[in-house]
């Protein structure tokens, strides 16, 4: 007998075995469909079917394929994230392009022809509020990481913090925890935020990742990887050293997450995009908040061809990007760096990859200080053939 | 809606049976398929299909569990669509892997098997399925019906990916016995 064949032939097992394993949670969901029923929840639109739960991590061993390109829908850029209120514009400052960091498993010298796109599976309204969230994933994400934290949280200690849609209705933003000090918020996306009442004190000899040096950084972080390394829960965590911005008082500070290795090119990609773990301390240089980003990436749409990071530079040359900054794009002779990315914002309505290209800034040069300003600007790594609404830069986008 | 009261949409021919049914088990069809084709543009026509077959087949069919009935219809269409489109035996989302995988529990040759047999190997595969825990079964069904990714699994069981492989491994080696225990030429 051939795989194909058991597989076909499984179709037909007992239905119950099958409606069984449909229907799974870890935090005991009838509480959340008696929840529903008691707030008329039902007709806000939040989707509780069961069985799709399908919070996928990486693609392990996902080859890409072209083989599909002729039924590739064509993507429509959302232009509506990169311009979110109070966002202001993308700018880093640093003395140097060199002094932004970045550990991303991207360089310019790996070739490759496709990357996934997915689809967000949430839909955020303007607020940010997402109008479907599943709390069945949410509570088990909550489970989940209590677990590392040797927290077990009982149903009836969870507590729903609740938001407004545009049309007033009540919606659960997030579900929380609290416990020993500890309080972990799962959001509506699955994002975890971990906060420590008091906070974890870090020994000394280890200085502030805000306003540090890059080694003083690279310290902390090996503390961190060593000693919460149950809370990272990665088999071969990846130290990201992120940032290295100045603030206008020449004050430079680092991000510091970790992402999961994988032999896998794309895995690493999207697990650094996707599914960090970021560390964050206070002023008084302890440790007081996790944040473990895990993003539904259930909705493949397809893998797309992609252009080289050489075509980005000369599709930004020729105005077709996206871009916050305030000026002018100053000329190709001003591009500093290039990355490779994901756009991951939960309001974004497709998770696609960009071209990130640094840009020197001379009109915004800060002569005070010396530090030269950096913008972002966003150049669509999907061949354009596959986007609607490839954008022309035109000095805005309304 | 109750899963009857949409069965019985179907047998009045309501033209309502469809739209209900996409409210109710779009999602749960869409994911099963997706799954398997990887595609999404493919997974919505199948999911389509599975309405259009759903309800040719009530009257005078009377599932029992509606979305074991839906998700079958899914599958099946799924995987069908996945052989035509791929003749390489390459491609989709995890079924290549899920299929590797079913790949220790049988020798691989080519064999037709009677409709008697087929029956035989369901009932064997049923039986197979009444001896493990729920917890087991469950996993090993949504690998390899539901054709979820290990990720996935591991998220749905507050378990590592690690000890889900480890556990699916070991399900795959005692079926492959269980099995041939029962006679079955693999």
């Amino acid at each position: 007998m051939k795989k194909e064949n058991l597989y076909e032939i499984m179709n037909d097992i007992d239905e119950k075995y099958i409606a069984g394993a449909a229907d799974i949670n870890v935090c005991g969901g009838n509480r959340f469909r008696n929840y529903f029923k008691t707030w008329g929840l039902i007709a806000a639109g939040i989707l509780l079917i069961a069985g799709i739960g399908l919070l996928t991590l990486p693609l392990n061993k996902n080859k890409k394929t072209t083989d599909n390109v002729s039924d590739l829908v064509a993507l429509s850029i959302d232009m509506d994230s990169f311009f979110e209120a109070n966002m202001g514009f993308e700018g880093l400052m640093a003395y140097d392009i060199s002094e932004l960091m970045d550990e991303s498993p991207w360089n310019k010298n790996i070739n490759i022809d496709t990357l996934p796109v997915f689809k967000n599976v949430y839909e955020a309204e303007g607020s940010g509020i997402i109008k479907n969230p599943d709390i069945e994933k949410m509570c088990a994400v909550l489970y989940e990481i209590s677990t590392r934290f040797e927290l077990s949280p009982s149903e009836t200690a969870i507590e729903y913090l609740m938001g407004e849609t545009d049309d007033g209705a009540e919606i659960p933003y997030a579900v929380s925890y609290t416990d020993n000090g500890i309080t972990l918020e799962v959001e509506s996306n699955l994002t975890t935020t971990v906060t420590f009442e008091p906070a974890l004190a870090i020994p000394e000899g280890y200085n502030n990742i805000y306003n540090a040096s890059y080694e003083d950084v690279q310290k902390i972080a090996e503390y961190y990887k060593t000693t919460y390394a149950h809370l990272i829960n990665m088999d071969a965590p990846v130290t990201n050293i992120g940032s290295g911005d100045y603030d206008i008082y020449a004050n430079q500070s680092y991000d510091l997450s970790y992402y999961e290795s994988s032999a896998d090119f794309v895995t690493e990609l999207l697990n650094n995009a996707f599914y960090r773990v970021q560390f964050y301390q206070n002023s008084d240089n302890s440790l007081d908040l996790i944040r473990f980003y895990r993003t539904d990436l259930s909705n493949l749409i397809g893998y797309y061809p992609i252009i080289t990071w050489k075509k980005a530079e000369q599709l930004l040359t020729e105005g077709k990007y996206i871009t916050t900054v305030p000026v002018d794009f100053p000329g190709a002779e001003y591009i500093r760096k290039t990355e490779l990315v994901y756009r991951n914002g939960h309001t974004e309505d497709t998770y696609m990859p960009y071209y990130r290209i640094l840009v020197e800034l001379p009109d915004m040069h800060r002569k005070d200080t010396g530090l030269n300003t950096y913008g972002a600007y966003y150049v669509p790594a999907v061949k354009e053939e596959y986007i609607s609404n490839m954008p022309i830069w035109d000095g805005s986008f309304n | 809606m109750e899963d009857e009261k949409i069965v019985q949409l179907y047998w009045n021919r309501d033209e309502n049976a469809i739209p209900v049914t996409t409210e109710k088990y779009g999602s749960y069809c869409t994911g099963i398929a997706r799954n398997i084709l990887g595609n999404y543009e493919d997974a919505e026509e199948c999911v389509n299909d599975t309405y259009l077959n759903a309800w040719n087949a009530m009257p005078p069919h009377r599932p029992q569990i509606l979305s074991a009935f839906l998700g079958k219809l899914t599958r099946n269409l799924s995987f069908n669509r996945w052989k035509h489109n791929h003749a390489d035996k390459r491609g989709g989302y995890t079924l290549p892997q899920v299929l590797d995988e079913l790949g220790e529990c049988v020798a691989g040759k080519d064999s037709v098997e009677s409709e008697l047999e087929r029956k035989e190997l369901v009932m064997a595969l049923n039986d197979y399925l009444t001896t493990l825990s729920s917890h087991k079964r469950n996993i090993f069904i949504r690998r390899y019906w539901y054709t979820d990714s290990i990720n996935d699994i591991a998220c749905r069981f507050s378990m590592t990916e690690g000890g889900v492989s480890m556990l699916l491994s070991r399900l795959r080696k005692d079926l492959h016995n269980y099995l041939i225990k029962r006679g079955f030429e693999l």
